[in-house]
C-alpha cells in the first residue's frame, strides 16, 4: 500500500468518525460501513485511492452533521441531543439574526445614553454612559451566546432544526445567494484554500504575511504591560485593585509571549499554529479570581478620576496630581456586581466554547496539513492544469 | 435570474417524488448496491435523475425501515458490498405507484400541452 493510499484511508476514517458522532447507535455501524465501500469504489473508479479523489467524495458527500441528520429525519429513535455548532443551512439566518439583534439593542441603549445626558444631574455623567455602554456590550454578547447555544441545540436535532429553517425561511425568506456561497460552498472553499496553501509552501516563504501583526501585538503588549507595572503600583490602589493589575499584567505578558511564540512558530513551519489561538483564550483565566473577589467585596472598587477644578487651574506641573482615586460611589454597587458577574460567565463560556472547538479542529487541522505536506505537490500540478 | 433559481429548485422537487419510484423500479429488475443504482439512474437518464449521494443512501434506509426494500451484506468478486432487494410489500407500492404516475402524466400532458403545441408531445 502507497503512502498516499494509506493516507487517503485515514481521511476516510476521520471524515466517517466524524459522521459517525451523529448517528443513532443502533444504524452507526452500518452506515458507516456502506458510506466506506461507497467511498472506496468510488474512488477507484475515479482513477485510484487518493487523497485528492477521497477529498472531492466527501465533498459531494456533505457536512457530516447534515449527511447524519438525513438519516435521522422523520424516523428512529427521538432522542434530543446537544452539540455546540450550527448547521450550514440555518447558519445564514444565525448570521441575519445577530445583525438585527446588534441593531436592536445599540439603537436601544443609544435612546438610554442620549435620555440620561438629557437629564443628568451633572455630577458623573461620564461614568454612568460609559457603564451604560458596558451594560450594552454585555447585552450584545450575551444574546449573541444565547442564540448561538440554542441554535446548536436545534441543529443538533434534525427534526427541530427542519421545523426552524422552515420558520426562519418564512420570517426571513431564503438566504441569499452571496450567505448560500459562504456556507453551503465552504468545503469547496477549504479545498481551494488548501491548493493557494501548496502552491505557496513550494514558494516556500520563510514567513506568512499574516503572522507579522502577532509579533507587533506581542511587542505592544510587553510594553503595556511594563507601563503598568511601573506606572500603576505607583499609585495609591487598595489590594483589591491591585489584584487587578497584577492579573492584567500576568494576562498581557502571557499573551505577548504566545504572540512572538505564534511569529516564531510560523516562520520556522509556514503555518500559523492553532494552539496559540486557544492559549490565548485561557490566558483570560487569570482573570476569574479577580472577577470572584470584586463580586464579592464590590466596595472595595475604586475608579480612576481627573480631576477638574486643578485641570481648570491649569497646574500641569504633574499630571499625577490631576489623577484622583475614589472608592465606587454605592448607588453604582449592585451595577457593577451583575458586570463582573456576567463577565465571569462571559470568560467561562469562552473557555469552554474554544476548548470544544480546539478538540475539533485537531483531526481536521491533521487533514490539512496532510494536504498541504509535499508529498502531494505532484497530485495538484496535475489536478490544477486538468 | 431568481426565475431560473426556481427552476432549479422545482425541478429538484418533482425529481425527489420520483426518485423512490425510479429506485424500486431498478431493484424489481435486480439486486443492486448503493452507488450502481445512483450510477445507473444516472446513466439511463442521461443525468436527468442524478441524485446526490448524500441524499441517496439515507433514502435507501428510509425504504429499508419502511421494509419496501432489505439491505444485506454480501461478498461478491472479493469485495464486501450491500446488497439491496426489492420486497413484497415495495413491489405493491411500485404498482400503485406506476399506475398513478401513468395516470399522472396523461393527465398533465392533456393540460400542458393542450391544442396546437400538441407536437411538442414527447
Amino acid at each position: 500500500m502507497s503512502y498516499d493510499e494509506r493516507e487517503a484511508l485515514e481521511l476516510i476514517n476521520e471524515y466517517l468518525e466524524e459522521v459517525r458522532q451523529y448517528l443513532p447507535e443502533d444504524i452507526a455501524d452500518d452506515v458507516i460501513e456502506e458510506l466506506r465501500t461507497h467511498i472506496i469504489d468510488k474512488a477507484s473508479e475515479m482513477g485510484g485511492l487518493t487523497v485528492r479523489n477521497v477529498y472531492k467524495i466527501i465533498r459531494e458527500l456533505g457536512e457530516p452533521r447534515q449527511l447524519a441528520s438525513k438519516y435521522v429525519v422523520g424516523g428512529g429513535k427521538k432522542v434530543l441531543r446537544f452539540e455546540l455548532g450550527i448547521s450550514e443551512d440555518i447558519y445564514p439566518y444565525f448570521i441575519q439574526l445577530v445583525f438585527w439583534i446588534t441593531l436592536a439593542l445599540v439603537i436601544g441603549y443609544s435612546i438610554k445614553i442620549l435620555y440620561s445626558i438629557a437629564y443628568s444631574t451633572g455630577s458623573m455623567s461620564i461614568l454612568s454612559i460609559a457603564l451604560i455602554f458596558a451594560e450594552m456590550l454585555l447585552a450584545i454578547i450575551l444574546t449573541i451566546i444565547l442564540l448561538y447555544i440554542v441554535m446548536s441545540f436545534f441543529s443538533s436535532n434534525p427534526d427541530l432544526k427542519e421545523m426552524l429553517r422552515k420558520l426562519l425561511e418564512d420570517v426571513f425568506g431564503k438566504p441569499c445567494k452571496l450567505c448560500k456561497e459562504k456556507t453551503g460552498l465552504r468545503i469547496e472553499k477549504t479545498v481551494r484554500d488548501f491548493e493557494t496553501r501548496r502552491r505557496e509552501m513550494r514558494i516556500q516563504i520563510s514567513t506568512p504575511i499574516s503572522a507579522i501583526p502577532s509579533l507587533l501585538i506581542g511587542i505592544c503588549q510587553i510594553i503595556l504591560a511594563y507601563l503598568i507595572y511601573l506606572y500603576g503600583f505607583a499609585m495609591p490602589f487598595n489590594w483589591l485593585m491591585q489584584l487587578l493589575l497584577f492579573s492584567l499584567i500576568i494576562n498581557l505578558t502571557a499573551c505577548a509571549f504566545i504572540n512572538i511564540g505564534d511569529y516564531f512558530y510560523a516562520g520556522y513551519s509556514g503555518k500559523r499554529s492553532y494552539l496559540a489561538s486557544m492559549l490565548k483564550s485561557l490566558a483570560s483565566f487569570v482573570f476569574v479570581p479577580w472577577l470572584i473577589l470584586s463580586n464579592i467585596f464590590t466596595d472595595d472598587l475604586q475608579l480612576l478620576t481627573i480631576d477638574v477644578e486643578l485641570f481648570r487651574n491649569e497646574d500641569y506641573e504633574n499630571l499625577f496630581n490631576y489623577i484622583r482615586i475614589i472608592p465606587i460611589p454605592p448607588e453604582y454597587i449592585p451595577l457593577a456586581k451583575l458586570i463582573t458577574l456576567l463577565l465571569l460567565i462571559v470568560i467561562i463560556v469562552n473557555i469552554i466554547i474554544t476548548l470544544l472547538r480546539y478538540s475539533r479542529t485537531i483531526p481536521r487541522a491533521r487533514a490539512e496539513e496532510r494536504l498541504l505536506s509535499p508529498q502531494y505537490s505532484d497530485s495538484l500540478h496535475t489536478f490544477s492544469f486538468h | 435570474m431568481n426565475g431560473i433559481l426556481e427552476i432549479e429548485t422545482w425541478k429538484t422537487e418533482i425529481r425527489r417524488g420520483l426518485i423512490e419510484m425510479c429506485i424500486l423500479s431498478l431493484l424489481s429488475k435486480k439486486e443492486m448496491y448503493g452507488y450502481e443504482i445512483s450510477k445507473t439512474l444516472s446513466s439511463i437518464s442521461n443525468g436527468i435523475l442524478y441524485v446526490e449521494e448524500g441524499t441517496l443512501y439515507p433514502l435507501l434506509r428510509r425504504l429499508e425501515n419502511k421494509r419496501y426494500i432489505r439491505g444485506e451484506w454480501q461478498i461478491r468478486g472479493g469485495k464486501a458490498r450491500k446488497y439491496y432487494k426489492i420486497m413484497p410489500q415495495g413491489l405493491e407500492v411500485l404498482a400503485l405507484m406506476k399506475s398513478f404516475w401513468g395516470d399522472l402524466v396523461n393527465a398533465v400532458n392533456k393540460i400542458v400541452f393542450v391544442g396546437g403545441e400538441e407536437s411538442e408531445l414527447r
